[in-house]
């Protein structure tokens, strides 16, 4: 995807590193408008990003 | 869920772990500097400072210096900034701290402390005065905070609220009845404040860890 540490990824969604780490590792799930954020961010769909099976 | 692209199967768990760690090591540091200099402070006055003293009371704090500095390496803390809302947070966070620490030490100097533990401590009309105004003003600050939460913090102390309020809820009335039995002595407010407190806390450390 992109070369980005966690904080950098965080910085550019304006939420902090371990919102990124959890999300990522799955222990917490984005409400709507962040997903959009994260998905505008790399430019694909919100459905490429996250799917509902782990 | 995110699938991720750069954390391999396992090393969640880890990361998790050393941010739980990491965060008992800053706040119990930091309780260790407060309370080491305060201790040597307060019984520096009542018997004069000499060098068993200092070195106890120092030796303490610099352990809270070094348990500080460890939590802060090995812990994945986001940069205090008035540039992002995860630095304004952390920003609000420290002063939370820094309160806390000063707090602390004024209740061990003017040994308020064991009067509050062993009951029997009544404050003065200006001491109430300046404890309830920081109180207020921490509810107005708390305020200003939640602005400036992410949505996963905002998550995590709402599970810690929950901890919490189930804590109190159910731990109550079971102390009560069994007092009321003449199983257990009688409720002790204190006590159960702490007890919330501590399940508040250990539950918001694991959350926000990620």
């Amino acid at each position: 995807m992109r070369d980005w540490s966690q904080a950098e990824l965080a910085g550019r969604l304006d939420v902090s590193r371990q919102a990124v780490n959890a999300i990522e590792t799955g222990k917490h799930d984005p409400s709507l408008p962040l997903a959009f954020r994260i998905a505008r961010l790399f430019d694909m769909k919100i459905e490429e990003i996250f799917d509902d099976e782990i | 869920m995110m699938k991720s692209d750069d954390i391999e199967a396992g090393q969640d768990t880890s990361a998790t772990g050393r941010q739980i760690a990491a965060q008992a090591l800053v706040y119990s540091g930091v309780s260790c500097i407060g309370g080491g200099l305060a201790a040597g402070v307060a019984i520096g006055l009542e018997k004069g400072v000499d060098l068993k003293l200092v070195l106890v009371a120092g030796g303490f704090a610099l352990a809270g210096i070094a348990a500080t500095a460890g939590g802060l390496k090995i812990g994945d803390f986001d940069p205090p900034s008035l540039k992002n809302k995860a630095g304004r947070s952390q920003l609000f966070m420290l002063s939370s701290i820094a309160v806390g620490m000063v707090l602390g030490m004024y209740l061990i100097i003017t040994d308020a402390i064991d009067r509050l533990i062993d009951g029997t401590f009544t404050p003065s009309p200006g001491e109430a005065l300046v404890g309830v105004l920081m109180l207020a003003a921490g509810l107005v600050v708390g305020l200003f905070w939640q602005r400036e939460m992410d949505e996963h913090e905002m998550s995590s102390i709402k599970s810690a609220a929950y901890w919490g309020l189930s804590a109190y809820f159910y731990a109550y009335p079971a102390w009560w009845l069994a007092a009321a039995a003449g199983l257990a002595p009688g409720v002790d407010d204190g006590a159960l404040f702490l007890a919330v407190l501590a399940v508040f806390t250990v539950v918001w450390f694991v959350k926000r860890a990620g």
